[in-house]
Parts: structure tokens; C-alpha cells; sequence
């Protein structure tokens, strides 16, 4: 048999399912989870090893040992709370306050949310409709307190912040601290002072004139005024800037502009997904095979749908 | 706070939208655990059907995989993509299944189809047909490797996802599709159509090679 290219797959195609037979799928395993949520695997997960670990070591400790190294282990796993269930407020004219661990979330007027976790296990709050008001003590190393709004993520260390969701759209001001926040189009980092997201005044002035992809949509004009002035994420701007410096780059110092295109990719976004791709091609360019392979492969991956994603596959293709 | 600060290239990245959508489904948010259905079914169907094949009880095993995926989704912490995280899952299943109900697998595609003039649909039962001969060949692998030949061989993942998938070491991925070709080659001369299908296959790993190969 010859050797011959890539996988049979190519031949032998994946039979598809009737859209029907997906949602019957789909129900039952949504009504299976459904009967059974709160799921409570960890605390389940953390118990069964315990005792596994307990009968393991069993026949290799002393008895006096195993007997105290037992009782520590067994307070230990009877003291291991579950995960507490979410709770859900729903406010109507009046607000609300809600003391969640060692900090504070103060549920605006008209607004539904969910909070689940703990300190010891990190705090995530779910705002369905309306606006919370976050106190977050500082974690100090312990998992994040988290604020889920929409697609809207926002992770905080220790601060003082203000989310409001209307519909689709999510708002973030932030009074003290610094917080991340997040959508499928990137990161950014929130400081005191500030109002996400940003509204970039000359987006389209300069759209003509750019060679470049286009930069993630500014996200839509906040239904609900911000309290500030709005700040411009300082992120936003640099990806961009700093995008356009390393393509100006290319020709007169490739390697600065490799350096600069991976940078910015670590840092994800529109941006950093166009300097993915850019660093794979500049490495094809400049003949680094294995390199640009590797980058555009990850580009692939990551992007499968990206502005680039064919022309890495073909620069992939021809790489070959 | 710096934004991916644990990302180096060369390693995984995970989106940032992976860990919250786990984190939804994992405080029981109904549309965040459809929004993960709809996201990721064609990627678990897939892996299913590259590894067993047209399958008779594949409702079952997809329902298998999503519950297993739901059930667990709030031990996800994003050190590999959802993705990632959940072919795995979707490999125990597949795995649990080869290895309870060996004997019991039916290929659909052996019914035979309606005879037609279209050459290129001619082609395609012919193709069905072959699959149907390689997946009984390969009912006679053990299942680990079967497993990885199917994702590597019939699926085209590169050798270290593969290993990430089984929870395997490179050099034994390696070893099980080696192993799992010879299989296959011995079937095959006693089987023409499985032969030429066999043609059109993936470089040939060899078991100690310690490149990453496809």
C-alpha cells in the first residue's frame, strides 16, 4: 500500500443528524441535568478521593497512625460543605442588599440576579436584568469574584463596581480598584474612574484608511447613561496602534515586528487574533517553516471561523 | 491583573468564553447549557463517529457524553479548551461503550442502497461499504487503540491531541496506531475494499519516533 496523504476522513464522511433527532437529544439530556441540578460533583469528587486515598494508605501506615490520620480525615471530609445552591433576587420598585460572603452586592431596582459560590470557591453573579452594585473585598489569592452579564464578564480582585445589564447590552463603572473585563471580542482592563465599554469617537473616520482588519465593533452605545465621562480602555487603543506600528514594522525591522504581532496575540481579542496570523505569515515569509506552521495551526484552532482563517489554511496548504 | 498572562505560545489558548459558559451550565443556566449543546454537538457526534462508526445506539451515547459533560462542567477550569475538555470526556464514553457492548455493534451503511445511474452516489455507497469493512476490522482492536488510530487515521488529529484526548503519552499513541495498522494491513489482504480505502491513508507513525508526526 502506498503512503498517501492526510486522513481517511476525507473518504469516509461523518453521516449527519436529522435537526430532529438533535432535539430530542437535546431535551432529554437538559431535562436529565435539569432533575438533577444543582450538581454537586465537587464535593462528591473531593469525598470519593478522600476515602479511596483512606482505604489505599490503609495497609501501609501504623495503626496508631492510620487511627488519628482517620478521625483528621474523616472531620476533614464531614467538614467539606457542598457548594452552597444560587440564589436568585429578583427586586421590584426597591432595591436590594445582599451580604455574599465578605463582600457586598446591592441589586438595583427591577433587576434579576443569581449568586452562586463562595469565598472558598470563588463567586460568580448572574445579572439576568437590571444593575448590581459590587463591594469586593480583596481574595487575596483565593478564586475570583465574578460578574456575568450576558456575554459580559467582568473579574475582580478587590473593587468597587457598578453592572448593568439592559437586554443584550452590559455596562461596567468602576469606582475603586481595577477590574477585567471580558467578551468574545477581548479583554480589557477596567481602572478606577472608569466606564465600560468605550466609545471610540473616530472609528469610522479612520476605517477607510485602514489596510488592516477591522477592529472589534465598539461594543453598542450603553442603554443606560454611564455616571462618567467615558474613558477610553486604554487597551483598545494600544491593540490597535500597536497592531498598525508592528505591520509599519515588517519591512524595515521584521524581527521588532514578529516580537510586537506576538505580543499582542497573547493578549487575544480582534486584535491579537489578526497579529496571530500576521506573525504566522511573516514567519512564512521569512522562511521559518516549522514556526509559522505552529502559529498559524494555533491560529486555526483558536479562529476556525477568523478573518484570516482561510489564508492560513492555504498558507498551511502550501506549506506542506 | 494581566490579561492571559499564563498563555506562552506553543501552549494551549483558552477563550475567555470557555470558562464562563462552564461556569453558566455550571450554576445550572439552561440557555448557557444549550448555548454549550448547540456549541459543541457537532464536535462530540464527530469523535463518536470517527471512533465506532455508523452506530446504532449513537442517541444514546451523545445523551451519554452530554451528561457526563454537564455533570462535571464545574470541575472545568480552563487549563485546556472546552474543546479539549470535552473530547475526552467524549473518548471515555466512546471508550466505556467499545469496551461494555463490543459484540453488539451494527453498521447501518452494510444495508444495501438503492441502486442509482449517479456515478458520484455509486462512489459514495462504494465508500459506506468500505468504512463498514475497516470499522469491523477494527472491531477486532482492542479499544485504546482503536481510539487512537480512529482520531488520528480516520479523523486527522495530530498525534500529541490525540494523547491529550486518551490521556496517553505520545510514544503510546504512537505504538497503539502502529500496532492498530498492522491489524488493519493483515485484514486487508483478505479484504480488497478495505485494501484500497486503506490507500488513501495518513503517514504511518512509527513507535518510538519522537516527533509529532500526523
Amino acid at each position: 500500500m502506498t503512503p498517501a496523504p492526510r486522513s481517511l476522513g476525507r473518504k469516509i464522511d461523518v453521516e449527519p443528524l436529522p435537526e430532529a433527532r438533535w432535539t430530542r437529544i437535546e431535551r432529554a439530556v437538559l431535562d436529565t441535568v435539569g432533575t438533577e441540578w444543582p450538581a454537586r460533583p465537587s464535593a462528591r469528587d473531593e469525598t470519593s478521593r478522600a476515602w479511596t486515598w483512606v482505604r489505599g494508605g490503609g495497609g501501609l501506615v501504623l495503626a496508631g497512625a492510620l487511627a488519628s490520620l482517620l478521625g483528621a480525615l474523616t472531620l476533614r471530609v464531614l467538614a467539606q460543605p457542598a457548594p452552597p445552591a444560587p440564589t436568585r433576587v429578583e427586586t421590584a420598585a426597591n432595591g436590594s442588599h445582599v451580604e455574599f460572603g465578605e463582600s457586598t452586592v446591592d441589586v438595583g431596582p427591577e433587576s434579576s440576579v443569581r449568586l452562586a459560590g463562595d469565598d472558598a470557591r470563588g463567586v460568580m453573579v448572574v445579572v439576568d436584568r437590571g444593575r448590581v452594585e459590587c463591594e469586593v473585598t480583596p481574595r487575596h489569592g483565593r478564586p475570583p469574584f465574578m460578574v456575568q452579564a450576558g456575554s459580559v464578564e467582568v473579574k475582580v480582585i478587590g473593587t468597587h463596581f457598578v453592572v448593568t445589564r439592559a437586554g443584550a447590552k452590559a455596562t461596567v463603572d468602576v469606582q475603586h480598584g481595577q477590574v477585567e473585563v471580558s467578551n468574545g471580542d477581548g479583554r480589557w482592563l477596567v481602572g478606577a474612574g472608569s466606564h465600560w465599554p468605550v466609545v471610540e469617537p473616530d472609528a469610522n473616520a479612520d476605517a477607510d484608511a485602514d489596510p488592516a482588519p477591522t477592529p472589534p465593533a465598539p461594543s453598542p452605545a450603553p442603554a443606560i447613561a454611564p455616571a462618567n465621562t467615558p474613558t477610553l480602555a486604554p487597551a483598545v487603543k494600544t491593540a490597535r496602534a500597536r497592531y498598525e506600528a508592528a505591520s509599519r514594522l515588517e519591512a524595515v525591522d521584521p524581527d521588532a515586528a514578529l516580537a510586537q504581532y506576538r505580543d499582542l496575540a497573547r493578549h487575544g481579542g480582534r486584535w491579537g487574533q489578526n497579529a496571530l496570523f500576521a506573525a504566522g505569515r511573516l514567519d512564512a515569509d521569512r522562511g521559518n517553516r516549522e514556526e509559522s506552521r505552529r502559529l498559524l495551526l494555533q491560529y486555526v484552532s483558536l479562529y476556525p471561523d477568523g478573518a484570516n482563517a482561510n489564508d492560513a489554511r492555504e498558507l498551511l496548504n502550501r506549506m506542506r | 491583573m494581566t490579561p492571559n498572562a499564563a498563555w506562552r505560545p506553543g501552549t494551549p489558548h483558552v477563550r475567555v468564553d470557555d470558562v464562563a459558559l462552564a461556569r453558566r451550565c455550571a450554576i445550572g443556566d439552561r440557555s448557557a447549557q444549550r448555548d454549550l449543546f448547540l456549541r459543541e454537538r457537532r464536535r462530540v457526534h464527530g469523535t463518536l463517529y470517527r471512533i465506532l462508526g455508523s452506530n446504532a445506539d449513537i442517541d444514546d451515547l451523545l445523551q451519554d457524553a452530554f451528561i457526563e459533560v454537564f455533570r462535571s462542567v464545574s470541575t472545568f477550569r480552563g487549563e485546556a479548551s472546552l474543546g479539549t475538555w470535552i473530547d475526552r470526556i467524549t473518548v471515555r464514553v466512546a471508550y466505556a461503550h467499545l469496551t461494555k457492548r463490543r459484540v453488539d455493534t451494527v453498521h447501518l451503511s452494510l444495508v444495501p442502497e438503492p441502486k442509482g445511474n449517479d456515478l458520484a452516489a455509486d462512489e459514495r455507497a462504494m465508500t459506506r461499504e468500505a468504512a463498514a469493512h475497516l470499522y469491523s476490522a477494527l472491531d477486532r482492536v482492542p479499544a485504546a487503540q482503536r481510539i487512537a488510530f480512529a482520531l488520528h487515521v480516520v479523523d486527522g488529529r495530530l498525534i500529541k491531541d490525540v494523547a491529550l484526548a486518551t490521556n496517553a503519552s505520545v510514544v503510546a499513541t504512537k505504538v497503539r496506531i502502529w500496532r492498530t495498522w498492522r491489524a488493519l494491513e493483515r485484514a486487508a489482504r483478505r479484504d480488497p475494499l478495505l485494501r484500497d480505502l486503506l490507500l488513501v491513508r495518513a503517514e504511518r507513525p512509527t513507535p518510538g519516533d519522537g516527533a509529532e508526526s500526523r
